[in-house]
């Protein structure tokens, strides 16, 4: 059925109501904060893998380990803390994993995700380890990049599979691997 | 239920811009699109999520062999990508916002239809579509309700209990607004982006 325009505006303006959710004033939406919203994000989420992967580690020993409180794990792993450089290499110490750097290993998808997280802004000076590409990848699409030495940053106009057929052409400085 | 101006302002006419659903059975302080950017961006949810669907959707090939915590992340990013992207456009003026709804949102019919995968050069086919769902029904080219956002790891929706839940709340949209006279089976349209 179809229904006249102002009883339709009327109906639904009788319907609205203020926003009282407040999610403009979360982290995740604050855009100058964005790269320290994304570690957090980072540390979070390779810390939950950590504890997933290592069942003699828990929050408790996390917590001892680290030497801060169950309240500190717990905001850390909602991606809710923020890191200093340093604590996170005290961290990285401690559990003996990356935090933050990203290095590309073997498996088309699990590098192609890799990536895209490097070519996000905040990641495009992220050191990375001399890569070797096992396999082949799908083209990242929209993304392009260039990988210069240990440097990953945004290019215009070249795509991965374009860096992979100069790699396997010999110029490039991307270490491939068969 | 009621609607909450996320991406509007309520007191323009006629109505315009993206309005999220407020279920009845939601706390008073929620909406779908504050559920939606409270649960991306919480990691232990997206931990959880992948962790669910780790061996049936994560570690079979569909996606290649993804870690949990890769996923976790790249569902991140293209989360932040999705709200920026609306944000933006919402800031950079009304007309803006509208051109993006348009151009991003299609219709659930042809998506089904579209769950196409990448081939490419005889290169390993992986599906192009991102993660990251938003849900909408539109009412006009000009107003928009977001029922809810997931992440969507399977081709179709009646594949995970994620998305069923998806399509069950644009049901019940659509059944509120029959049931007070505001359907318009004409201009009605469920989407996805």
């Amino acid at each position: 059925m179809k229904m006249d325009k102002k009883e339709f505006e009327k109906k639904f303006r009788s319907m609205i109501v203020p926003d009282t959710s407040k999610w403009t004033d979360r982290p995740a939406a604050d855009r100058s904060k964005r790269d320290e919203f994304k570690r957090s994000q980072r540390v979070a989420s390779r810390i939950l893998a950590f504890l997933d992967d290592n069942t003699d580690w828990s929050r408790q020993r996390l917590a001892d380990e680290l030497s801060v409180s169950l309240q500190r794990i717990s905001i850390i792993l909602k991606g809710k803390a923020n890191f200093t450089l340093s604590s996170i290499e005290k961290m990285e110490a401690i559990l003996g994993i990356n935090l933050l750097e990203v290095s590309v290993e073997a498996g088309a998808v699990r590098s192609q995700i890799e990536i895209e997280d490097l070519v996000q802004p905040q990641y495009g000076n992220v050191s990375t380890q001399q890569p070797e590409f096992h396999g082949s990848f799908a083209p990242i699409n929209p993304a392009a990049f260039a990988f210069d030495g240990s440097y990953w940053f945004y290019t215009d106009g070249i795509t991965f599979e374009d860096l992979l057929a100069d790699a396997e052409a010999g110029e490039s400085n991307i270490a491939l691997a068969a | 239920m009621e609607f909450v101006p996320t991406f509007a302002n309520p007191n323009e006419i006629p109505l315009r811009g993206l309005y999220a659903v407020r279920y009845d059975d939601m706390p008073e302080d929620e909406n779908s699109w504050s559920q939606f950017f409270d649960s991306l961006s919480n990691p232990e949810f997206r931990r959880d999520f992948m962790k669910e669907r780790k061996e049936k959707w994560l570690t079979n090939g569909y996606w290649g062999t993804v870690s949990v915590a890769d996923a976790s992340l790249r569902a991140l990013n293209e989360f932040t990508d999705i709200t920026d992207a609306l944000d933006d456009a919402y800031n950079n003026g009304i007309e803006e916002l509208l051109d993006l709804l348009y151009d991003r949102f299609e219709p659930l019919d042809n998506k089904v239809a579209k769950g196409e995968l990448l081939q490419s050069k005889g290169k390993p086919e992986r599906p192009k579509e991102p993660w990251i769902r938003l849900y909408a029904v539109k009412i006009s080219d000009e107003l928009y309700l977001f029922t809810g956002g997931t992440i969507k790891l399977s081709k179709y929706m009646d594949q995970d209990k994620a998305t069923i839940t998806e399509k069950a709340k644009l049901d019940r949209l659509r059944d509120c607004l029959k049931a007070k006279g505001m359907y318009d089976h004409e201009a009605y349209t469920e989407l996805e982006l």
